[in-house]
């Protein structure tokens, strides 16, 4: 392929400055860019460029190394970009073996195909590629039916994306008492083996299954995100919420174990209870400072989960969602110049795609809705040692059965 | 040193069968008399970038015609018919993404 490059930033630039750009330098190479550009276009193909569209892209068992020391293949991991930068438990045969006699599924059985991107092309994997990275994770392997169905879903969670999206998860079900996850005191930070170690295989399988997450090649996350070492991987603290767990509401039956997949999380806004006076103008400012291309997800300790029964009304997670829908209203002009929107939405609406094309046609006073009320949701989770609680945007993926894994 | 393979320790990496991609010949030696495809990723400001080039182009040489579509979303790759359009309606293709 032939490219050329124009000046960062192309956003928020006037069409003068856009055209200066093209009739300027190429900042990578100092030639200017139209001569790039048809060059790129009459130049016939050298040797070396109809070389470089041959790829092989096998790979072996085993690895290769000049030593088994655990320093020296801590160093081959980590050179290859198979870590997250932390030191991972090598994959020994034996311990891949331990990983492996959790699951009924055979070792060579493809469980799925994923990538980084939909411009690239989808890697695939089996049962004992997954367990290799259960393994490195540190999980223990009665958590494996859990981190195959992760991998199962086939969503990645290390997209390339410059947006810095991180992935979220959410276990239901039985499973949760029986490998001992924790969806109370703490159960979003480090203090649980199993969420802790679920979440970093999920990041890690994703990066080494579906050919690689290299900064700067196939990861383009401008600053970054802390969320991606674990995932914000929790249990849903289905005992003490006053509403149906997560994967009733999306068809399953509360007795079978499911993972809830959750992409492009990042923002997180937080408070303290759901207080007598003003609670709806404090929940209001809180979805009015995300930006309309995230998704609400609150994520409600069940003390502010039941704040939220008395004090709205919400006996059911649809009604809190209905409210947040209904509440999150901005004018149509302020909407329509979020870059994002002008990504992502102003294209679907210029194809004629409802609601939004009705919502171009709004003045530019009219309140619009920033969220598709599908896209709203909530989960339960924490301890009660206080009301605290917060709303992360992260976009609702897919569920899917960890029994089927077992 | 030469490699050893260590047959205890296993490799976490997913697999890909070998792919070759194939780039479209340079049919022109000029660009007089062609017909410009310009393919934007629905972005308005690549779109800008896109036009701009077109137009400089159009000073330099006796562009045939230009045609101009966007992807319905830059998250994906061009659909089918798009593509098909291309092809019917253009000699060479410019993309640009940015946003």
């Amino acid at each position: 392929m032939r490219d050329a490059f124009v000046p960062q930033p192309v956003m928020g630039k006037s069409k003068a400055d856009l055209r200066a750009y093209v009739a300027g330098a190429d900042p990578t190479t100092g030639v200017p860019v139209m001569q790039e550009i048809i060059e790129g276009l009459t130049r016939p193909f050298g040797e070396d460029e109809v070389q470089k569209t041959t790829y092989t892209r096998a790979t072996p068992r085993f690895v290769e190394c000049d030593s088994d020391a655990d320093e020296q293949l801590q160093k081959l991991f980590l050179d290859s970009h198979w870590t997250d930068g932390l030191p991972i438990v090598v994959p020994t045969e034996e311990r891949v073996a331990a990983m492996l006699a959790c699951t009924s599924h055979a070792p060579d059985e493809v469980v799925g195909r994923m990538r980084p991107t939909l411009f690239r092309e989808a890697w695939e994997y089996t049962v004992e590629k997954v367990a290799v990275n259960a393994v490195m994770a540190g999980a223990r392997p009665d958590y494996f039916p859990v981190i195959l169905a992760l991998a199962a879903t086939q969503i990645s969670a290390r997209g390339s994306t410059s947006s810095s999206a991180a992935a979220m998860v959410v276990v239901n079900g039985p499973i949760r008492q029986q490998i001992g996850m924790n969806s109370g005191t703490g159960a979003m930070g480090p203090y649980s083996h199993a969420n802790a170690t679920i979440g970093r295989a999920y990041g890690l399988l994703s990066q080494n299954l579906q050919g690689g997450s290299v900064v700067g090649e196939t990861y383009m996350g401008s600053q970054g995100n802390a969320y991606s070492f674990s995932n914000v991987t929790v249990a849903e603290n289905e005992e003490a919420s006053p509403w149906e767990p997560f994967h009733v509401e999306q068809g399953f039956r509360r007795e079978e174990s499911t993972v809830s997949v959750f992409g492009s999380a990042r923002h997180t806004a937080f408070t303290l209870g759901v207080p007598e006076q003003h609670w709806p103008a404090h929940v209001r400012r809180m979805l009015l400072g995300m930006d309309p291309q995230e998704r609400p997800l609150f994520v409600l300790d069940p003390i502010a989960a039941r704040q939220f029964v008395e004090r709205g009304g919400f006996d059911t997670k649809g009604k809190l969602a209905d409210w947040a829908y209904a509440t999150a209203q901005i004018p149509a002009a302020e909407y329509w110049a979020y870059q994002l929107v002008q990504n992502y939405v102003y294209p679907r609406a210029t194809f004629g795609e409802e609601p939004y094309a009705s919502m171009l046609k709004a003045a530019p006073d009219e309140l619009v809705h920033m969220f598709p009320r599908q896209a709203i949701h909530t989960i339960v989770v924490g301890g009660e040692t206080n009301g605290y609680w917060r709303i992360f945007g992260a976009a609702y993926a897919r569920t899917a059965s960890i029994d089927a894994w077992r | 040193m030469e490699l050893i393979g260590l047959d205890t320790i296993l490799s976490p990496e997913g697999s890909s069968t070998a792919k070759q991609h194939n780039v479209a010949p340079r049919r022109f030696k000029t660009l007089d008399g062609v017909r410009l495809g310009l393919l934007g990723n629905s972005k308005l400001n690549a779109d800008a970038v896109l036009l701009a080039i077109g137009d400089l182009l159009q000073q330099q040489y006796a562009i045939e015609s230009v045609y101009m579509r966007s992807k319905p979303t830059f998250s994906k790759p061009a659909p089918d018919e798009l593509i098909e359009a291309m092809l019917d309606n253009a000699d060479i293709l410019i993309t640009g993404v940015g946003d």
